[in-house]
């Protein structure tokens, strides 16, 4: 157990020296400000057990999912009523609105900024702060058209505005969600 | 079957009751003659005793007339005499005819007449002393007294009959009593004959029968006595060689025995020296049951002291928890950190990168978090498999103990089993010593024994001779009982 201890105990501490040093390192350095704009922020989360990302800029919040208020209407994917920083906002399953069937167990709740409207989704792996080379275009992934390397894995990125549009229009008797696109715009990607 | 005592004694027995009631009837008819005797004798007094008076009234009578003839006073001594007697007369002859109310009528008559006769005498007499013969014989009237004396003679004839007739009766009574006593006499003796000559007969009977017989097995015993007496001295022969040759394998025996004696003690000695060996592997065996014990505490201690370590480790595991569950919330606080400084664009830029960091920051967190798990898990790991290893341990120990208790428990047999063994052999010991004391007393019986089988032989030799002079008295006594030779 003593050996066990020193074996481990050594890249431990290598790793908080390095931590340290990163920690210093992020007083000392000089801020990179002009190079933001190409800095895409990225939420990676799953659904249905596969991984998907959300871009940070179409978000205006994000916390843990709590009961949701039933509401009485008959709109595809809507769960109830989420509360919010004081407003009132309709709750619906992300896993629903891209066309994977309705969500079994919802965690976390992503408030959009586009819309009053709140999505659920199941798991949340955490966020990369990307460069444009990690955005890559992808013609097969399922519904999407764009990917992102996040942590060596590439993730389909999810277009909330098309899907925002489509709920807007589902809810003015316009076709349903199925035909939405996650095309990415590139002033979306500068925001 | 009656024996001969017991005939001889009832012809005994019938002898004295013939001889009783021949006493008894003589002796009946004697006492009957005597009272008759008796009876007889009174009724002649009584007859004395009239005759008398009789001869005492005609003597004053007699007197009396004298006197007046003569007038001379002798003449009166008759009469004086029976006026002197005839008082004491008739008292003696009133309780001779007591018995008879007859006779004592008459007597008062005749007393009555006898009192006048009397008087008219005394009168006369006086008559005659005053006065002349003739003036006298005018007076009196001789014919009175002639009358009055034939009247008493006439009862006092009565009586001397009447005392006749009981005589005669008496007689007769005396006739049949003395028949009585002849009969008697007689009868008796012929049956006291007849009586003797039977029990003679039987008694002759029965001594040259039964006696006879008893002789004739008497004679039998004693041939058979004899022979047995011989026997008895054969066999009182052997025994004695016999005690003498038992007395001889007695000797080797009572020297075995203080063999045995003397081994038996060596191993009393023997098993004390076991029995000491076997207390000190008791106290060496005492002493490795507790430091098996000792161990047994340390190891309780060690067991005790990895549970608390686990159960400190579960604690670290909930800080952990708790730790972890601040880095997601910070790390949901940087995410949202961010989101507020892309809203506020240019302005949020640098909010954005201290944002980042915070983010990175709850990032290591959770992953340092997750590392501090992994390695509580190993460590709870480790103290599982250390406490299930020092309760195999423990059970191992556990079961030395109770090996250890097992080989103590058979040390304490082994050393009671030694006790037992030295008790034992000290019985043997004892036992033997009291085999030997026995052996020497039996060896001194056997001498005895030996002795008395000789006397034995001597006195079988006497009492052959007794049984030899036995069948010579049993032949004379049969000779003198049947008076012929068998």
């Amino acid at each position: 157990m003593t050996l066990d201890r020193s074996d481990r105990s050594d890249p431990l501490e290598g790793q908080l020296d390095e931590w340290r040093a990163a920690f210093d390192r992020s007083f000392a350095e000089p801020r990179r400000l002009g190079d933001d704009d190409a800095v895409l922020d990225v939420l990676g989360i799953r659904i249905a057990g596969d991984p998907f990302a959300l871009n940070l800029a179409d978000l205006a919040g994000l916390q843990p999912a709590m009961p949701a208020a039933p509401y009485p209407a008959t709109a595809p994917g809507l769960l109830g009523l989420a509360g919010h920083q004081g407003q009132v906002l309709p709750l619906y399953d992300l896993r629903a609105l891209i066309g994977r069937g309705a969500a079994t167990a919802v965690r976390w709740w992503a408030i959009a900024r586009a819309a009053p409207l709140a999505l659920a989704f199941e798991g949340f792996d955490g966020q990369w702060r990307l460069t444009p080379g990690d955005r890559l275009q992808q013609s097969d992934a399922a519904g999407t058209g764009w990917a992102v390397r996040c942590g060596g894995a590439l993730r389909p990125l999810i277009e909330l505005e098309g899907l925002i549009a489509a709920v807007a229009g589902s809810q003015l008797g316009e076709p349903s969600a199925g035909s939405f696109t996650t095309t990415t715009s590139a002033g979306a990607a500068g925001r | 079957m009656w024996t001969f005592g017991r005939k001889l004694s009832m012809g005994f027995a019938l002898s004295f009751a013939l001889l009783l009631l021949i006493g008894t009837l003589a002796y009946r008819g004697v006492d009957l003659l005597t009272q008759t005797s008796y009876q007889v004798t009174r009724t002649h007094a009584a007859l004395t005793h009239v005759e008398a008076l009789m001869s005492l009234m005609k003597d004053a009578e007699t007197s009396q007339r004298g006197y007046l003839l003569s007038g001379e006073d002798p003449y009166l001594d008759p009469y004086r005499h029976a006026v002197a007697n005839l008082p004491r007369q008739l008292a003696e002859l009133r309780p001779l005819i007591r018995d008879n109310p007859g006779q004592q009528a008459r007597l008062n008559q005749a007393t009555a007449m006898i009192e006048g006769l009397m008087q008219l005498h005394k009168e006369r007499i006086e008559s005659r002393r005053t006065s002349t013969i003739e003036a006298a014989m005018r007076v009196q009237g001789l014919g009175e007294g002639k009358r009055r004396m034939d009247e008493l003679r006439a009862v006092i004839s009565q009586m001397e009959e009447e005392e006749n007739d009981l005589l005669r009766q008496r007689a007769q009574e005396v006739e049949s009593a003395a028949t009585g006593v002849r009969m008697a006499i007689v009868w008796g003796t012929v049956a006291g004959a007849l009586l003797v000559l039977a029990a003679a007969l039987t008694l002759n009977r029965a001594l040259s029968g039964q006696v006879g017989t008893a002789v004739k097995h008497v004679q039998r015993s004693s041939a058979e006595l004899q022979a047995a007496a011989n026997q008895q001295a054969a066999g009182a022969r052997e025994t004695a060689t016999s005690m003498t040759e038992i007395s001889t394998t007695i000797s080797e025996l009572l020297a075995t025995s203080r063999q045995i004696a003397d081994s038996a003690q060596r191993v009393v000695v023997i098993a004390e020296q076991t029995a000491g060996l076997a207390r000190g592997g008791d106290g060496t065996l005492q002493a490795a049951r507790e430091t098996i014990a000792a161990m047994r505490r340390q190891i309780d201690l060690v067991v005790d002291h990895m549970l608390d370590l686990g159960r400190k480790s579960q604690q670290i595991g909930v800080v952990m928890d708790l730790v972890g569950e601040l880095a997601e919330q910070t790390n949901i606080l940087a995410i949202n950190a961010t989101i507020e400084a892309t809203v506020a664009g240019d302005a949020g830029r640098r909010f954005s990168v201290v944002a980042d960091e915070i983010r990175k920051l709850a990032d290591r967190m959770t992953a340092s978090t997750k590392e501090i798990r992994l390695q509580i898990d190993d460590v709870r790991g480790a103290v599982n498999t250390t406490v299930m290893a020092t309760e195999t341990g423990s059970k191992a120990v556990d079961a030395g103990a109770r090996q250890f208790d097992d080989v103590a428990a058979t040390f304490a047999k082994i050393a009671g089993q030694v006790v037992t063994t030295t008790d034992a052999a000290r019985e043997i010991e004892l036992s033997t010593k009291q085999q030997a004391t026995a052996v020497e007393q039996l060896n001194v019986a056997l001498s005895n024994t030996a002795q008395a089988s000789r006397e034995t032989e001597a006195s079988s030799g006497q009492t052959s001779q007794t049984a030899t002079e036995l069948a010579e008295m049993s032949r004379d006594l049969l000779r003198l009982v049947q008076a012929q030779p068998t």
